[in-house]
């Protein structure tokens, strides 16, 4: 993406106000652009257009499954075969391959993120390298994160119980072990969710981000997210919630 | 506390910061259950647009919502939650679904096998860099058949989409479109080769 193409809160701005002279010529010479545009208004036109056959049976099954979901209760549509098994659904088909997908793989998915590649690629490569996955001794510190999932809360998910900046700024993830996972693994993602690099899967419970692999991720302008994800016979499980990596 | 009837008349923005603020907090659930059944319409029909099966894109839209659903607090409320929904939506199907070749495409030329054109083209793609393919298309294709093959080979829409995005009323529809651009492509790349002594 060069530096005048339009970010999603620009097209967001012009799908709604229309362009304006710079946007225009911009949009011009721009296909990127051009079609980034087309396809967002028409996602925005969807809600008007009419019904397609069957989208009621399918959105009744789409609600009760996104209910059970965030109540964490048996989903009562989801019927016999159904997919939804309470868990994220990225333990399935094409998002399942995309999960097995090497750590060094990831990195180019950062098409859209072209002015932080040498960054990350920095900081993919310090990760590989210095990456220290290792239990420590030590009790894990309850800082208000570790405590009893509420009735509420969905059933599948890896409790990171404390994030801890050390003095030189390497940044210590500790969760809570999941039942019946194997092994873990961290992801970081950019902010708009494409992953950008996964560390190996380990059985330790703590995962330790080098300083120079957090100052690289961390110092573009939108930020990285962690997640840490629980797996058995090499699926996901379960995974944490996305925590913002901490910025120096 | 508020009633999920209560919710209704909370921007969709306002609903995500109730999430985001307190994941755990009473209102969290019913907020997000609120908010995300908004995008479920959407969401569906976005997938059922991309993938054409009404089962995968059942799937591929409960996916759409539950990443959002996880991904809440990453929301930062600088942009209207529509777009980040959107970005999240057209993610997933990104994942989900297999780019096309830039120069061949099983779904709009069935007569063109792979392999039957090993050639430039190959490397190029294989680097995987978009800044390079952008420059090509910019260069020897017009605004609509960049239009065309971009929704194609990077936004990932069938061709019978396309036809109706860019209202495209002739008979083969952007078929006929995508293949001129490829022609057009293929050749560009056999004089450029040619060009540099065929390394």
């Amino acid at each position: 993406m060069s530096e005048t193409c339009l970010d999603m809160g620009g097209l967001d701005r012009v799908a709604i106000s229309g362009p304006t002279p710079q946007d225009q010529a911009h949009l011009d010479v721009c296909p990127r652009c051009r079609t980034r545009l087309l396809t967002y208004r028409e996602y925005l036109a969807l809600p008007e257009e009419s019904e397609p056959e069957g989208e009621s049976v399918a959105m009744d099954r789409l609600r009760e499954r996104l209910k059970a979901e965030i109540h964490g209760t048996p989903s009562s549509a989801a019927g016999p075969g159904a997919k939804w098994r309470g868990v994220s659904p990225e333990d399935r088909g094409a998002a399942a391959r995309s999960a097995r997908e090497s750590w060094r793989d990831g990195l180019r998915r950062l098409r859209g993120l072209r002015g932080l590649r040498p960054a990350v690629g920095l900081a993919a490569i310090a990760l590989a390298g210095i990456l220290l996955i290792r239990e420590r001794p030590a009790p894990v510190e309850d800082h208000g994160v570790l405590r009893d999932r509420p009735a509420g809360r969905p059933t599948a998910e890896v409790v990171i119980a404390r994030t801890q900046s050390t003095p030189d700024g390497a940044v210590a993830l500790t969760w809570r072990r999941f039942p019946g996972a194997e092994m873990y693994r961290v992801v970081v993602f950019s902010a708009d969710l494409a992953e950008i690099s996964r560390s190996p899967a380990g059985t330790d419970t703590t995962f330790v981000l080098d300083s120079s692999a957090v100052a690289a991720l961390a110092q573009g302008p939108v930020g990285m997210f962690v997640e840490v994800q629980a797996l058995a016979q090499g699926d996901r499980i379960a995974a944490s919630r996305t925590m913002a990596l901490p910025r120096r | 506390m508020m009633t999920s009837q209560s919710y209704t008349e909370v921007p969709d923005e306002a609903l995500a910061a109730l999430v985001a603020q307190d994941p755990d907090g009473p209102e969290a659930g019913s907020a997000a259950a609120e908010l995300l059944g908004r995008y479920s319409k959407i969401t569906y029909r976005w997938c059922l647009r991309m993938v054409g099966d009404r089962e995968g894109a059942l799937d591929l839209a409960q996916e759409a919502l539950l990443n959002a659903y996880r991904h809440l607090g990453s929301y930062r409320g600088t942009g209207r939650f529509v777009s980040w929904m959107y970005v999240i939506t057209r993610n997933c199907c990104l994942c989900a679904l297999r780019r096309p070749s830039l120069l061949r495409d099983d779904e709009a030329d069935p007569d063109e096998r792979a392999g039957d054109h090993p050639g430039p083209d190959q490397a190029l793609e294989e680097k995987d860099d978009e800044e390079a393919l952008l420059a090509l298309i910019r260069t020897h294709l017009d605004p609509r058949e960049q239009e065309a093959l971009w929704l194609r080979c990077f936004e990932q829409m069938p061709v019978d989409a396309i036809t109706r995005l860019l209202r495209i009323d002739d008979a083969s529809g952007a078929r006929g479109l995508l293949q001129g651009a490829r022609r057009k492509l293929r050749r560009a790349l056999e004089r450029r080769d040619a060009g540099n002594g065929g390394k």
